[in-house]
């Protein structure tokens, strides 16, 4: 018996167990390593917002699950006059993710000279590294403050660029507390070039767990130099996600070799050299060769179709299927019904398209069928409950289920538009089922339509996602630069409307939005009418008197508008046998649904906003309560008041008064 | 080994329990306990765990007896609860407690995720006043500190200019 009380009373965490246990209730909170195992399953939110509020011992254990983010845009010129700028920062130094948005351009035109802040980033890197290390070592004999403070953990190189850019692992310094690195490029157009070394990346971050590399056009080249296996350790990389680059098949293949940890890969619409494309098959039955066990995995090359065959080959390699990441070419109801066999859960569906930089009839094509299923996957399965992360394209007429986006020009209607919408069939009148989600990106597209433009066709998008997902946290609605019409070949630009008729403010009624983004082609442009209470609905210092009196004002001239608006309605029930319809849309949506679809009786109209508004004016109204981040012209989460400003146009110059 | 062999436990109030080897097999502690040693066919003393407590235990690793998945690290932090198990914690806060200490010095990491996860959703949305009030725990801020707290961990981006 003598080695069983050795056994249990050895000293591990047991121990600090055994010792509360005869007086349990409040006490095992206090036990700090059990709090800090509960707080893992918190989001950040919920951690910094009020779980740190409880007590000092809950602030100290929720300081290990916290760091600080901090946010550096070149186009803040103040900050970015001298090569120290961001080192400078004391607020800098100890944050644990850090952002660089930079904008990297010829000076001007005929100049080759090129303003690229590749120096200033290094030495910002290095110093926030040095000041680190130096004041770690004097924190360690202060006395503990709230103020958080933690190594480099987490780095964001968001690059915008007009010009071709070489070795872009060089803004790099070497940082060896690094585990998370995210690549953004934006080029300007599809003629620039960027390179990078993946190996140069992982050598300098030797702790680097999670990589990821976006390009938004065609244009990121990595590269890879091969190392035998013996001569290299292995890399603690868990997670590769690569999206719209190029790198070799043979350098993803010595790289999978150095990476047995590995859980995530992500190949997403990889560009073709021209040399040859990608052989997957290849690929998947090396993973499968190797000591490998994938989570998640997702192959797609751009105009490339992936064969049922290897579709099936990556069935095998991957242990479950909480997660589909689907390419629009490849998204039929066939490959979804494989896929459902495959899951248990699902947790999160993405659709990537090539909408960004492909354009013409083959993106058409290939949207409409791809969102088309989509659609009616979301609207129909049953298996919907769990999903908490949506991201996908969708088109306007989907969510339109009134059939209301013909009302544009309300004082001046054109009838064939909205009479056209409103005969059309019943095949997509229903809601998409997946109520719980906490993240939502939707790309809206008007394929086959001319008018991605008015605010109707931006109320019917705001008004529909306000009610469908209730408790979403994080949201963006973009519309991409271009859209094509059908048939004819042609173009146009959508414009999300920003005004307070667009109906932003429907979603005033998401309570536990966190982060919203909302973008769409030429934000300056379509900012220009903008006026503060459209935006400043999102922010306490939006609730005065002054301005629920503007917002009063401004609903109060629609008045016209709002009887034209009327009399369409009456005509819209008179040729779409008013019960009729709604009877239809009953039944595709089964009778669970009766209170949401009584909710949705006035998506898309003037009046949805009207009651919004209404509601705004009393003096207890309550504005989004837990935003913290806003995107609007931004390529990143900003405070919204900051956000805000920043998007509306100048104020003109105040005369003086005298 | 035989698969139908039997292992005796006790808990701290000298209770005996006699369970199948694979269920003993889902705690880490008994499972290398008795991969080192060997069945020595003597009750395991559990001092640390109480009768009913121990009853709950064994209800739970005999619902999941033939989970494949049982022991496959599981990432995924935000998952749903199944239902079997949100019925299994439906359990007042005292005996919530004691199955987490339980499944910490038995070395169960499942039902050790499963009931942290239930104390997390109790603290998920409520503010400070409620979480005190529902652990029954005292605010020991000054209201300056607590000001200050509020106003370091309001923003999630710091921007820098």
């Amino acid at each position: 018996m003598a080695f069983f009380k050795t056994l249990f009373t050895k000293p591990t965490k047991t121990e600090t167990s055994t010792k509360h246990h005869h007086h349990h209730s409040p006490s095992l909170l206090d036990i700090p390593e059990i709090l800090d195992l509960i707080f893992s399953y918190l989001d950040d939110f919920t951690i910094r917002r009020y779980a740190a509020l409880v007590c000092q011992q809950w602030c100290r254990v929720s300081q290990n699950r916290l760091f600080r983010s901090v946010v550096c845009d070149s186009t803040w010129t103040k900050s970015w006059q001298d090569a120290t700028i961001a080192a400078s920062s004391s607020r800098m130094i100890g944050a644990g993710r850090l952002l660089f948005s930079i904008s990297v351009k010829h000076a001007n035109t005929e100049s080759r000279y090129i303003v690229d802040y590749k120096e200033d980033v290094r030495t910002a890197l290095s110093t926030i590294q040095n000041e680190y290390w130096r004041q770690a070592e004097q924190r360690r004999q202060a006395l503990p403050t709230l103020y958080k403070f933690s190594p480099l953990k987490d780095l964001h190189l968001d690059i915008s660029t007009n010009c071709n850019i070489h070795a872009l692992d060089g803004y790099l310094v070497p940082i060896n507390t690094l585990t998370t690195f995210v690549l953004t490029c934006r080029h300007k157009d599809s003629t620039c070039k960027t390179t990078a070394s993946l190996s140069n990346i992982l050598l300098a971050c030797p702790a680097l767990e999670f990589f990821e590399a976006r390009s938004l056009t065609p244009g990121l080249d990595l590269s890879w130099t091969s190392f035998a296996a013996e001569q290299q350790e292995p890399f603690p990389l868990r997670s590769l996600i690569i999206a719209n680059a190029f790198i070799k098949q043979e350098s993803i293949e010595n790289l999978l070799l150095l990476t047995p940890r590995i859980k995530v890969l992500h190949l997403i619409g990889m560009s073709l050299s021209a040399q040859a494309g990608y052989n997957w098959s290849h690929l998947a039955i090396l993973l499968s060769a190797l000591p490998i066990v994938l989570d998640q995995v997702h192959f797609s090359t751009q105009e490339q179709q992936l064969p049922q065959k290897i579709q099936q080959q990556l069935f095998r390699v991957c242990s479950g299927l909480s997660e589909w990441h689907l390419w629009a070419p490849n998204t039929t109801p066939s490959l979804l019904k494989d896929m459902a066999q495959h899951t248990n859960r699902l947790t999160t569906l993405v659709l990537y398209t090539s909408s960004n930089h492909t354009r013409g009839n083959n993106l058409q094509s290939e949207l409409t069928k791809a969102t088309t299923v989509l659609h009616r996957f979301l609207s129909t399965s049953d298996d919907l409950v769990h999903l908490k992360t949506l991201k996908t394209a969708a088109l306007l007429q989907d969510l339109d289920i009134h059939r209301r986006r013909g009302y544009i020009h309300l004082l001046n209607p054109d009838r064939d538009i909205f009479s056209s919408y409103i005969s059309e069939g019943p095949k997509s009148f229903a809601v998409w089922r997946c109520r719980g989600l906490q993240t939502l990106h939707l790309e809206v597209h008007g394929a086959w339509e001319s008018s991605l433009e008015g605010s109707v066709q931006s109320r019917i998008v705001f008004g529909y996602v306000s009610r469908v997902f209730p408790v979403l946290e994080e949201l963006s609605v973009t519309m991409p630069s271009e859209c094509s019409i059908g048939g004819r070949g042609g173009s146009y630009e959508p414009r999300i409307r920003f005004e307070l008729e667009g109906g932003l403010c429907l979603l005033s009624r998401l309570k536990c939005l966190q982060r919203l983004e909302v973008r769409c082609g030429d934000m300056k442009e379509l900012m220009a009418n903008v006026k503060e209470v459209s935006l400043n609905w999102m922010i306490p210092a939006g609730h005065n008197s002054k301005f629920r009196r503007k917002r009063k004002k401004e609903v109060a001239q629609w008045r016209e508008r709002r009887g034209k608006e009327d009399a369409l309605e009456a005509f819209r029930l008179q040729r779409q046998k008013g019960q009729e319809h709604v009877d239809r849309i009953k039944t595709l949506n089964g009778s669970g649904d009766a209170k949401l679809l009584g909710q949705l009786q006035y998506l898309g109209l003037l009046r949805d906003v009207e009651e919004v508004v209404k509601e705004m004016g009393s003096t207890s109204y309550c504005p989004l309560p837990c935003l913290e981040g806003l995107a609007i012209r931004r390529f990143y989460f900003a405070q919204p008041k900051e956000e805000i400003e920043f998007c509306l146009p100048p104020k003109p110059e105040r005369m003086s008064m005298w | 080994m035989s698969a139908h062999s039997q292992i005796l436990l006790t808990s701290s109030e000298g209770t005996e329990f006699l369970i199948d080897r694979d269920i003993a097999d889902k705690s880490m502690l008994l499972k290398c306990m008795l991969e080192d040693i060997g069945e020595i066919g003597q009750a395991v003393p559990l001092p640390n765990v109480s009768g009913p407590i121990l009853t709950k235990v064994i209800e739970y690793c005999t619902h999941h007896r033939d989970d494949p998945n049982f022991l496959s690290a599981n990432d995924d932090v935000t998952a749903d609860i199944d239902e079997w198990d949100l019925e299994y914690c439906k359990v007042d806060q005292g005996t919530l407690y004691e199955l987490i200490l339980a499944a910490n010095y038995l070395d169960i990491k499942p039902l050790m995720d499963l009931t942290c996860k239930t104390v997390a959703n109790m603290i998920k949305a409520k503010s400070p006043e409620e979480i005190r009030k529902t652990f029954n725990i005292t605010n020991d801020f000054t209201p300056e500190e607590e000001d200050q707290v509020r106003r370091e961990n309001g923003k999630d981006w710091v921007d820098e200019h």
